[in-house]
């Protein structure tokens, strides 16, 4: 029950929590209050209906008390008043009886008769009965002769012989059917011993019994009266009043309560008695009792609390219905209240449930009151602003974020352009290179540009610092380089420039440390300047090792620095590798270098082609590091020099020469895999070539020389054909008319025209007392 | 990273020459605290004592550098010193011995 009211309450909301609790102490105190009233005015109600009670039961006791002495006293006068008789003189017996009977001295004490019996001192149940009768206010005296005393009054024998007033029981009067009891008393003529007679009075009950009948109490309050014996004198009940005795209603209704409270009073005690519920009364009831002393008598009270109560009872009932109405109005008083305020709550609770949703539309202005909601209210409008205000400011900073994101991107990709994603498939060498920023731009950077044909560079550097700033400065230093070096500068002067324009402005002191290698694929010999950067790792057909090279000082950083070159022939086959220290100074996470040796052994291993080399490598660093960070640029770049695709064939300008020229122009453009029918057209076309340089450059034949000169690019077969002889221009010779009569058509000029017709490029040029014609034809 | 590798930075001065002892890595992370800390107000000489040192990045060159051109240019002069032979190949390496005190 506990539990399932305490989850109901919790379910419950808090105008009605509120309200329930206050109603719940208000009706507990009020209750109380009532309890405790109610009981106070019952208490006080009820003692003083029994002090009224017990003060009628007093009244009654002392007004019978009168009436039995008054009668007691009556009797003893009229015994005197015998006593001084001599002997029995009926007048005078007459005339005090009369006396005797007239006498009222309260409205209760009515005599019905006074008698003289005169019996001789032997027998007492014969005598002679004087009488003096009061038949409703008229009185009558007469006397007879009685011969058996105990026919006429049966109790006559419990009278016991002695000078001693005697009570009767009460008893029913044959001749006036009235309730009546009598007090005699006996007594003895002047002169004698032994009695003569008794006198007595009979008093009439009649009234009192009637108003001790009457007598109502606190509506069931009732009085009743027993005699000496127990008998009911007066009951309500008339079948029960003088025919039973309370001892015998005692046994009869099983209620010897009764039987001891008649014990009590007949003993002389005043007292109470309750009795609790008993099916005789149908509720429970309170005997109050008194004794009447002269008689012996008892007179009792008997009333029933609850109906004593009952008025104020039915009160109280009266006032519940009341206290409920008002505790039902107050009730829907403080939930109102409590409503209007919790609802306000609930107004506040949806606004701020909005705002957590990002939505903050919604005021608190319908909130105004000044109570504690109302503060909360302000509260929670400031939290707006501030929320408004956090948002906003964190809506610029993303954006600003994201700016920077994305032109951080565009310089990454721009970065990444400048460096070649694709490169040159030549029959001379296989180079790959690549560079892996720590941040999105990096400060390495790699080059591979050709000065004229037969030359490429290789350019591996590394500025110092990462992101941004060394991006910048990496940009300005791969231009530079890749300029100056075009301009036709030797390596060391290359350097030298590039190194004067870096210090220029150079406030932030950055510098690049830089190799730049120059091979000359016709010939293998490698010229190359290391400026501050790592060393040359070289495998001359004798594997991989390190090559010390000519040290000198990082670009940008000192004016006037000197940069050896050094150079160094590449066999066919050699492999060199570049790297930036990014490749050595990977950490692991114990703070360890991948460092010299391990590339080393990793290079050591064979691979078919550099981008093969360079994943090994790759992979060894990112196993090395297992896991951590990269924390600097990683740049390498290998070159594999294959071959020399520059050949050549000098023989003298003889025509006896020819076919020498011819096959070896046959063989070399089969070796770069060109179509046969081009090979087929070449050599027609050297034939007529050579046969005019032959034939028409020199005075003295036997001492000049033709030089034919072929290269191969990976695209573009090249073919020239260099004599010393006089100047001559075979393009300038007009085409043949293929169209005329075979007869009339020159027999020369056609295999210029054929060369015109199937090459990409024909050029001649005169140089240093040479002609040169080229022809380049694609592949 | 499973550990930072420190710089611990410790400067005396007496008169114009301010000692400064370094110990630690000299990286792209702790280089620009190695500019901060020395003020070279004041200074005419600074040594550099490298007993300490295990390596030097470039970022590291790069403050010697910085420090050097700062010197210069009121006459004054840097010297390291107590240099290990892997953070001397560094600077042998790089072209920048010419900082380093002969070898002994």
């Amino acid at each position: 029950m506990r539990v399932f009211l305490k989850s109901w309450y919790d379910r419950q909301s808090l105008a009605l929590k509120l309200s329930v609790s206050i109603l719940v102490c208000v009706f507990t105190v009020f209750a109380a209050l009532v309890v405790f009233l109610f009981d106070a005015t019952e208490h006080i109600v009820g003692s003083k209906t029994e002090e009224i009670g017990q003060k009628s039961v007093e009244t009654y006791v002392n007004d019978m008390t009168h009436l039995a002495v008054d009668t007691q006293q009556l009797v003893l006068n009229t015994k005197n008043m015998l006593n001084q008789l001599s002997e029995s003189d009926v007048s005078s017996l007459q005339l005090v009886l009369n006396s005797a009977i007239k006498t009222i001295y309260h409205s209760a004490l009515t005599f019905t008769d006074a008698w003289v019996y005169i019996f001789p001192p032997e027998d007492v149940s014969h005598g002679t009965l004087y009488r003096s009768e009061n038949i409703d206010g008229k009185i009558s005296f007469k006397s007879e002769n009685i011969t058996n005393l105990y026919d006429l009054f049966p109790w006559f024998k419990q009278v016991p012989k002695e000078e001693k007033i005697y009570w009767s029981e009460p008893y029913l009067d044959k001749l006036t059917s009235k309730t009546v009891v009598t007090c005699l008393v006996p007594f003895m003529f002047q002169g004698k011993t032994d009695f003569d007679g008794l006198v007595a009075l009979t008093v009439d009950l009649t009234n009192m019994t009637r108003s001790i009948n009457n007598f109502s109490f606190a509506e069931t309050g009732k009085l009743l009266l027993i005699s000496r014996e127990g008998l009911y004198v007066a009951h309500p009940d008339p079948n029960i009043a003088l025919k039973m005795s309370i001892f015998e209603l005692s046994k009869k209704m099983e209620l010897p309560q009764l039987a001891e409270a008649g014990y009590q009073v007949l003993s002389g005690k005043t007292g109470t008695t309750n009795i609790p519920y008993s099916s005789v009364f149908d509720t429970s009831v309170i005997f109050f009792y008194a004794p009447v002393f002269p008689l012996n008598w008892g007179l009792f009270l008997v009333y029933s609390e609850d109906a004593l109560l009952k008025p104020i009872r039915h009160m109280q009932y009266l006032m519940i219905l009341p206290l409920l109405v008002g505790m039902l109005i107050l009730f829907f008083i403080i939930y109102k209240m409590c409503h209007h305020s919790t609802k306000q709550l609930l107004t506040l609770s949806h606004i701020a449930s909005m705002y957590g949703q990002g939505d903050f539309s919604l005021n608190f202005d319908e909130v105004i009151s000044s109570d504690e909601i109302g503060v909360l209210a302000k509260t929670m409008t400031n939290m707006r602003q501030n929320l408004l205000n956090y948002v906003e400011k964190e809506k610029k900073e993303a954006s600003e974020k994201q700016r920077i994101e994305s032109e951080m991107n565009i310089a990454a990709s721009i970065q990444n352009a400048a460096m070649h994603k694709t490169f040159p498939n030549h029959p001379s060498f296989k180079v790959f290179a690549s560079m892996k920023p720590a941040r999105q731009v990096g400060g390495d950077f790699y080059d591979l540009f050709f000065l004229g044909e037969d030359k490429v560079s290789l350019v591996v550097a590394d500025v110092s610092g990462k992101g941004i700033p060394a991006a910048l400065f990496m940009m300005r230093g791969q231009a530079l380089i890749k300029n100056v070096a075009k301009s036709g500068l030797g390596i060391s002067e290359v350097f030298h420039v590039v190194n004067k324009e870096l210090l220029k402005g150079n406030e932030t002191c950055m510098f690049i440390s830089a190799f730049l290698a120059v091979i000359d694929i016709k010939t293998g010999v490698m010229q190359y300047v290391n400026a501050g950067h790592t060393p040359l790792l070289v495998d001359n057909k004798e594997g991989y090792q390190y090559v010390k090279t000519q040290r000198n000082i990082v670009l940008g950083v000192q004016k006037d620095a000197v940069f050896k070159a050094e150079s160094m022939r590449l066999k066919e086959g050699a492999k060199i590798f570049l790297y930036t220290d990014g490749v050595t100074e990977a950490e692991n996470n114990n703070h360890q270098f991948y460092g010299q040796d391990r590339l080393l052994d990793v290079l050591k291993k064979p691979y078919d082609t550099p981008q093969e080399t360079l994943k090994a490598v790759t992979d060894d660093i990112q196993n090395f590091a297992d896991g951590n960070e990269q924390s600097d640029d990683i740049t390498m770049m290998e070159f594999v020099y294959l071959t020399s695709s520059f050949d050549e064939i000098k023989v003298q300008s003889d025509m006896n020469n020819l076919s020498k020229v011819l096959n070896f122009i046959e063989d070399n453009m089969q070796k770069y895999h060109v179509a046969n029918e081009t090979v087929f057209k070449m050599v027609t076309a050297a034939e007529e070539i050579y046969a005019n340089i032959a034939s028409y450059a020199y005075e003295k034949k036997e001492e000049m020389e033709i030089v034919v000169k072929t290269h191969f690019d990976g695209t573009y077969y090249h073919i020239k054909f260099i004599d010393f002889g006089k100047e001559y221009n075979p393009l300038t010779r007009t085409d043949p008319d293929i169209s005329a009569p075979l007869e009339e058509r020159s027999i020369g000029g056609l295999g210029i025209f054929l060369v015109k017709k199937f090459a990409s490029d024909v050029t001649y040029t005169r140089q240093n007392n040479q002609n040169v014609l080229k022809i380049s034809i694609k592949v | 990273m499973s550990e930072e590798k420190k710089l611990t930075i410790e400067l005396s001065k007496t008169n114009d020459v301010l000692l400064c002892k370094l110990s630690g890595w000299l990286d792209p992370n702790t280089s620009p605290e190695l500019l901060e800390k020395i003020d070279l107000d004041g200074v005419k000489t600074l040594i550099v004592d490298m007993q300490g040192v295990e390596y030097v990045f470039s970022a590291g060159l790069r403050a010697f550098m910085q420090l050097q051109r700062a010197l210069d240019a009121k006459g004054g002069t840097l010297s390291l010193i107590h240099v290990a032979d892997t953070v001397r190949s560094i600077f042998e390496y790089t072209g920048f011995e010419s900082m380093l005190e002969p070898k002994a």
